[in-house]
């Protein structure tokens, strides 16, 4: 779904929107996939004052509509680079959909080819899988079941 | 200039060890910062009251300076956010974190996402940010007059007349 959801495949995501839904998925590889672009993007770089222009350049770029709420989106993908305490200041269902609308921002930024998203998407599979294995209970689980996504019936916008 | 005029009188009186904070607002802020839980029901009471005129320019002046002598522009932000860390683990959730984050990094000239702040959070996450900067510091009550002493000038200066405490 989501590898549809980058491509702008609108047909297949509404495939595996209806199966995701029948199933009730969360979005934990969106999360673990999320996390390992904010560490491409930001780390090694100043990275607080470097959020903040990423945030400002996609509210720049976004429809009103779109624009996310600076302040809140900062703070996710801070929480996702390694302080989590600011994901606490934020409402679960609204972080759950910045870091989606982030996410995406993030793939269309570092300009991921299809082949570069399967890597992205397979490696936070794993991850994922790995993690639940070794019986570490994911921290952000609670806020990938709320995003809305899963009730809402468009695809997101796109910077690109 | 009756803000100095009430603080010489008041120093004279011998009433304190300095001359500290002449207006209502200064006054509820030493109390708060001091941890002095009297005085700060009384002055808040008084400052409900009397409806508390230029009290925000008080709060707002004393976040300013108490911003710049914790921090100096051009700052590394990671020291900003271990400190609005630091604050929210020590007053917990009723410290608006992300809000003031933002209106230090705007007090220091960094671009910053202060939009859609409204008044009752900013004045709080002020409030708390003073206070962080006086327990970090560790201050003494006359670095804490110092400062608010400050701020009433600065106050004064930019054209605001905040309610002297004695007028009450």
């Amino acid at each position: 779904m989501l590898r549809a959801e980058i491509d702008g495949n609108e047909k297949q995501w509404r495939h595996y929107l209806a199966d995701f839904r029948a199933e009730g998925g969360c979005l934990e590889v969106m999360q673990v996939a999320f996390h390992m672009l904010t560490r491409r993007r930001f780390e090694n770089t100043d990275a607080l004052r470097e959020v903040s222009r990423f945030v400002k350049s996609f509210n720049q770029v976004a429809p009103a509509e779109e624009r996310l709420p600076p302040r809140e989106a900062e703070a996710v993908i801070r929480g996702s680079l390694g302080e989590p305490h600011l994901l606490a200041a934020i409402d679960f269902e609204l972080s759950g959909n910045i870091t989606y609308k982030l996410f995406l921002a993030l793939v269309d930024d570092l300009e991921l080819k299809p082949a570069a998203v399967d890597r992205l998407l397979l490696g936070a599979e794993q991850m994922l899988l790995q993690v639940e294995n070794s019986g570490i209970p994911l921290p952000f689980r609670d806020i990938t079941t709320k995003i809305v996504v899963i009730g809402d019936d468009k695809m997101y916008w796109r910077m690109r | 200039m009756a803000i100095r005029k009430r603080r010489k009188e008041s120093f004279r009186r011998g009433g304190s060890q300095s001359p500290g904070p002449a207006t209502l607002m200064g006054l509820l802020l030493r109390a708060t910062i001091l941890r002095r839980p009297d005085e700060r029901t009384r002055f808040n009471a008084e400052v409900k009251r009397t409806g508390g005129i230029d009290s925000g320019a008080i709060v707002n002046a004393a976040f300013q300076v108490a911003v710049h002598r914790l921090f100096m522009s051009g700052s590394d932000l990671r020291r900003i956010a271990q400190f609005v860390a630091d604050v929210r683990r020590a007053f917990g959730d009723d410290f608006p974190i992300l809000e003031a984050e933002a209106l230090i990094r705007e007090e220091l000239g960094e671009e910053s996402a202060t939009a859609n702040i409204d008044r009752e959070t900013e004045l709080k996450a002020k409030t708390y940010t003073i206070v962080g900067v006086s327990d970090v510091s560790s201050w003494t009550q006359k670095e804490v007059d110092d400062l608010l002493i400050e701020a009433e000038a600065i106050a004064t200066k930019n054209g605001f007349n905040p309610t002297l405490a004695a007028e009450t």
